[in-house]
């Protein structure tokens, strides 16, 4: 009798886990920070826990008195959203204070999971806002940060149009610092900005991979050579192909005029 | 320096408003990343060696995202990844890759090196900050999971 309900408990409670870290790693959150919340979850449902986490992938073993269960999950890149990461840690504090049964605890779930990131509109601007910063702080003056605002902005729309119709994520950024890049000479043969090279690097910073190689050493310092690899390989794709992007549009254009 | 501090804190919020960081918490995000800015430029004019500045602003920056993290009990990771952004050496990175589509072996080189140093000197500063024990941070709260053991990700 208490195996079966052990049994029934094991399947809800897998799901309800793996569920939450999969809405932490693909929002962004931190491996060890996942595994933690996993871990406190299934202790205060009285099962222990044994997790193993890839940056796209999560192996979990649960064990009830004895009955184990497992599982695998694959974790698809998502757009970060870290608003998610702070719910879903609350989440798991509230349930190690015994407020919500398991079923319960799926609905809060689902509510995070439909959690949307900003308006559009409000992300395109601050988008734009970052660019002009940024390329402030790379030695960017006046105009340059008015023609970083624009490109960038244009730049994160686009980004936008291509994540909602999919194209693949090498191309985009290919496509993307191309397309950063001719705006930003078209706005400089406008007469906006006195350095073409600070206001490409403003329109392009959000895309740069600065902080994923800042992960991936981190991660071989604590010797997670897989997920430090990942990451590593990711930041130097990332820039091969915004590089790519940009010399490609130089040359073009160095053909047209 | 003023303008440049104000700059990274604009910088910094609105990559925390891109990365989804909930709205009570941007001007947190945005001042740890100004303080590492500042503290960044400082430490490179008095010392003209921009790896020690980055180690030391670095575990500066983790430091506030910490102590940010034990008063408002969020992830501290919600104010670190933005936080960093000033400090990361994206612009090296992007010109190392630049610089060899274009021939230019020992510019790419270099930025190379510097984008490499500098990542370097940034994961150690946050791990150094990362291993001072959270009950420092979280003094006068009681109770399990006061504390948020934050680790750079």
């Amino acid at each position: 009798m208490e195996n079966l309900s052990c049994k029934l408990k094991l399947e809800n409670l897998s799901k309800l886990i793996m569920e939450a870290g999969k809405i932490m790693l693909e929002s962004g959150g931190e491996v060890s920070r996942v595994e933690e919340t996993m871990k406190i979850m299934a202790r205060s449902y009285g099962a222990s826990a044994n997790i193993y986490i890839l940056t796209n992938g999560l192996f979990l073993t649960l064990d009830c008195e004895g009955m184990i269960s497992s599982y695998v999950m694959e974790i698809p890149i998502a757009a970060m959203n870290l608003g998610r990461v702070v719910k879903v840690n609350n989440l798991s504090r509230e349930i190690q204070e015994g407020k919500y049964t398991i079923e319960e605890a799926f609905v809060k779930l689902k509510e995070i999971k439909d959690l949307p990131l900003y308006d559009k509109r409000i992300r395109i601007f601050f988008a734009g806002l970052a660019g002009c910063s940024f390329s402030y702080l790379f030695g960017g003056r006046s105009y340059d940060l008015v023609a970083a605002f624009i490109a960038s902005s244009l730049l994160f729309m686009y980004s936008l149009f291509a994540s909602s119709k999919r194209f693949p994520k090498y191309l985009q950024i290919v496509i993307g610092s191309g397309f950063g890049t001719l705006i930003s000479q078209i706005l400089f043969s406008l007469g906006l900005g006195v350095s073409l090279n600070h206001i490409i690097i403003g329109a392009i910073i959000t895309m740069v991979p600065g902080v994923t190689l800042t992960i991936s050493i981190r991660e071989f310092i604590f010797e997670d050579y897989l997920s430090g690899t990942i990451h590593l390989v990711d930041a130097l794709l990332t820039s091969m192909c915004m590089a790519v992007g940009v010399i490609t549009m130089f040359e073009i254009n160095g053909l047209i005029f | 320096m003023i303008t440049e501090v104000l700059m990274a804190f604009i910088g910094v919020v609105s990559f925390a408003v891109l990365l989804g960081v909930p709205k009570s918490e941007w001007i947190y995000a945005g001042l740890t990343g100004a303080i590492g800015r500042a503290v960044f430029t400082g430490t490179n004019r008095l010392l003209s060696n921009n790896i020690y500045a980055t180690l030391i602003a670095a575990i500066i920056v983790t430091l506030l995202s910490r102590i940010f993290a034990g008063k408002r009990r969020v992830p501290g990771i919600v104010y670190l990844r933005a936080g960093v952004f000033p400090l990361v050496p994206g612009a090296s990175i992007y010109y190392t890759a630049y610089y060899i589509f274009s021939h230019e072996g020992n510019m790419a080189a270099i930025s190379g090196i510097e984008a490499l140093t500098r990542a370097l000197a940034l994961a150690f500063g946050i791990m150094i900050s990362s291993q001072i024990p959270q009950r420092l941070f979280s003094a006068g709260r009681t109770g399990q999971g006061a504390g948020d053991d934050i680790k750079m990700s």
